[in-house]
């Protein structure tokens, strides 16, 4: 039997369902009352988008070409810093 | 793993081209933290130099990207955020926070005749008059500790737990900042939407 929680119970759970969060039990609970409640159901649903679209329209960023460069270098450098490399150990 | 801590030429190569493959994914992060390109290229090649320095302790189990991610999130609180004690960090409020989703609801007469399930066309359209220079400008206006999470959390998809490992809060933390971080961001979009006119006056008006 599971335990029947209100909409505003319901409303503290959005974030933790959506990030796969909950525990087993929580998230029985949530999604009986996300099956009985279209409200709750809407606003599950109009957050998961608005957190994709946050994703998609807050990410890619390009450095400048000289970054990876850089980069890559300091690696390079890296491999010889066991016996005295241009980078300095820790230590 | 037996090979965590050989440092043979191969894996340093595969672990060197491995690492090199967050950069872009380091880079935005670094850039929605710091709000500064310089910055964000020069804590990204502080990372990587901390990296390379410890590539040898580092053990694969977990994949580099946590790895890279917890070093590029403690050097920027060094150097860009001091630490501090926010002793008055008001705690997570229901009533505080609502978001947009009533406004939505009351601003696209579709979404309320069908639910939001049934007529993407009211949220979608809202969302879609957004360039990401606009929505990386509404995540820059934020408060660094949500800001922080927005990032780590929304961007890079980091669990509560590796978030609250990164930042050394507790999960706690995470949630209510996390909560407080995306309302208070849907809130400066519909703003921005309303200075823009992305949203008419009358649906401003029939949502206020
Ligand atoms: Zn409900």
């Amino acid at each position: 039997m599971i335990r029947e929680i209100s909409c505003q119970e319901a409303a503290r759970y959005v974030y933790g369902y959506l990030d796969g969060e909950l525990e087993p039990r929580t998230r029985a609970e949530f999604l009986q009352h996300l099956e009985a409640c279209r409200k709750c159901l809407g606003a599950v649903e109009f957050e998961r988008r608005v957190i994709d679209f946050i994703r998609d329209r807050g990410s890619s960023e390009s450095p400048s070409p000289g970054l990876r460069d850089r980069v890559r270098r300091l690696f390079e450098a890296g491999a010889g810093a066991g016996n005295g490399g241009s980078v300095t150990r820790e230590r | 793993m037996s090979s965590d801590r050989d440092s043979s030429p191969d894996r340093r190569a595969r672990l060197r081209e491995e690492c090199l493959g967050h950069l872009d994914a380091l880079y935005g992060a670094a850039l929605r933290m710091t709000k500064n390109r310089q910055d964000a290229e020069d804590l990204v090649q502080e990372t990587y130099l901390k990296a390379v320095r410890n590539l040898d302790r580092y053990r694969e189990d977990a994949g580099c990207k946590p790895w890279l991610f917890r070093i590029l999130t403690n050097t920027y609180i060094d150097l860009y955020r001091k630490r501090k004690r926010r002793p008055h960090e008001v705690e997570f409020d229901d009533e505080g926070a609502t978001g947009i989703y009533d406004r939505i609801v009351l601003s696209f007469p579709s979404e309320k005749e069908e639910g939001p399930l049934h007529s993407p066309g009211g949220l979608d359209d809202f969302l879609h008059r957004f360039m990401a220079d606009e929505v990386k400008a509404a995540i820059d206006e934020l408060p660094d500790v949500f800001r922080e999470l927005i990032v780590l959390r929304d961007i890079e998809g980091f669990s509560y737990r590796e978030c609250a490992e990164m930042l050394e809060i507790p999960i706690g933390t995470v949630m209510s900042r996390l909560h407080r971080g995306r309302k208070s961001l849907q809130e400066r979009l519909w703003d921005y939407a309303a200075e823009k006119g992305y949203v008419s006056p009358e649906e401003e008006e029939a949502a206020s």
